[in-house]
């Protein structure tokens, strides 16, 4: 059985303003994926094709119009919303906003309290390359906040199923270095890991789809 | 007018401070309008519709500083047509953010500082970015990922890319590299 399936989706965001424009058509169409445990998969897609949408559908942060999402057999309509970080987390494109503390270290010392996993070891933070743990989140550069969310939630939280939306500077040798760390670290703990981008990455992931005009499907011949 | 990518270690590119717009301002020779790495516009808030907001910020640039294209011209130009009538709040983060840089390019300026400006769009965005930067004056991108700004292949259909010019900077001067 996969740990993460995704049965003929279909998402609408619906007439939010109905009286004046029209609603828009389906976002996500008929989207059928299954990732095995363990697996990684990298999502390309265009500006606005739906990978965002795609991923916040992974997250449990919106329900299909039509279609399941499951994780580990269950589907996640289901999962309480106190229980979904054990199960899912979606990474948004504005991870700068989802910083909590003044500082890395207490800020480590929270996603590990509220995780119920211990803090990672020196030597695990160090894989990061983030700058002195008494240094504010907020005053990290944009490529130091990507891998200390990558730290947090891949390596503290480590959900069975992480999507990250969007990799900052994914040819610079500190990314690439924390991605493939945390890429082995949530393969061997059979975890799935997704990454949306809008181009190839050198760092090697299990499977690519496209994402391209609403469709989603398996890339296979690069 | 040249179009350059200024290089340099991106964990300490200080996008925060005012130090790299001197260092590019001395070099230049010139003031240089800074657009921030802010991920996202960000739209006016006075507007719903793309269409909208094109129209007031043009509008609002009219009269002191008539932009560098108007309307019809610049929903051409940057490839908006087919977005002109989804309100702001439903594009895409990436459609958001080019959205803002696109507005940002068409005010009449010298130079311009760009910090952070490719990330989250695709190669067919960056692609008019870089074409319209060429034909809008100097402009510095200034990238945390410049290689992949620097080996961006130009599009058969499409226009001709402008060529990007190094800059180096050391945190103390900015200047051209030699070319390779």
């Amino acid at each position: 059985m996969s740990l993460l399936d995704l049965d003929t989706v279909s998402f609408n965001y619906g007439p939010a303003s109905a009286v004046l424009r029209p609603a828009p058509g389906p976002v996500l169409k008929n989207v059928s994926l299954a990732l095995q445990a363990g697996e990684s998969a990298l999502v390309l897609g265009d500006n606005g094709s739906g990978k965002s949408t795609l991923g916040r559908l992974v997250g449990g942060l919106m329900r299909p119009t039509t279609g399941t999402v499951t994780i580990g057999g269950e589907s996640l309509v289901r999962v309480p919303t106190r229980a979904r970080p054990s199960r899912t987390i979606y990474v948004s494109q504005v991870s700068y906003l989802q910083f909590f503390r003044a500082t890395l270290v207490d800020e480590i010392a929270l996603a590990a309290k509220q995780s119920g996993h211990p803090a990672p070891a020196d030597e695990t933070i160090a894989r990061f390359s983030l700058p002195s743990l008494g240094a504010n989140p907020r005053d990290l550069t944009y490529p130091e906040m990507w891998r200390l969310q990558l730290l947090l939630l891949g390596t503290i939280f480590r959900p069975s199923v992480l999507f990250i939306d969007e990799i900052i500077a994914p040819g610079s040798p500190e990314q690439k270095r924390a991605l493939e760390y945390t890429l082995a670290q949530r393969h061997a703990q059979g975890r799935v890991t997704l990454l949306a981008y809008q181009r190839m990455i050198e760092t090697r992931v299990d499977r690519v789809f496209r994402v391209d005009a609403g469709t989603v499907a398996e890339a296979t011949e690069d | 007018m040249a179009t350059y990518v200024l290089t340099s270690n991106p964990n300490t590119i200080d996008f925060g401070h005012a130090d790299l717009q001197t260092r590019v301002e001395t070099w230049l020779g010139t003031t240089v309008a800074v657009y921030r790495p802010y991920p996202f516009v960000e739209h006016s808030g006075f507007s719903e519709t793309v269409r909208e907001e094109i129209g007031l910020v043009l509008f609002n640039h009219a009269e002191d500083e008539p932009p560098l294209q108007e309307f019809d011209a610049f929903v051409h130009a940057w490839d908006l047509a087919a977005h002109l009538d989804r309100r702001v709040l439903d594009l895409s983060g990436g459609w958001r953010k080019y959205l803002g840089l696109a507005l940002f390019m068409n005010r009449p300026m010298p130079a311009r500082l760009l910090l952070d400006a490719t990330s989250h769009l695709s190669d067919a965005r960056v692609r008019t970015l870089l074409q319209r930067a060429g034909a809008h004056g100097t402009v510095v991108f200034c990238e945390y990922d410049p290689p992949l700004l620097l080996a961006l292949q130009p599009d058969p259909q499409s226009p001709a890319l402008p060529l990007l010019r190094r800059l180096n900077d050391d945190g103390q001067t900015v200047s051209e590299a030699a070319a390779s």
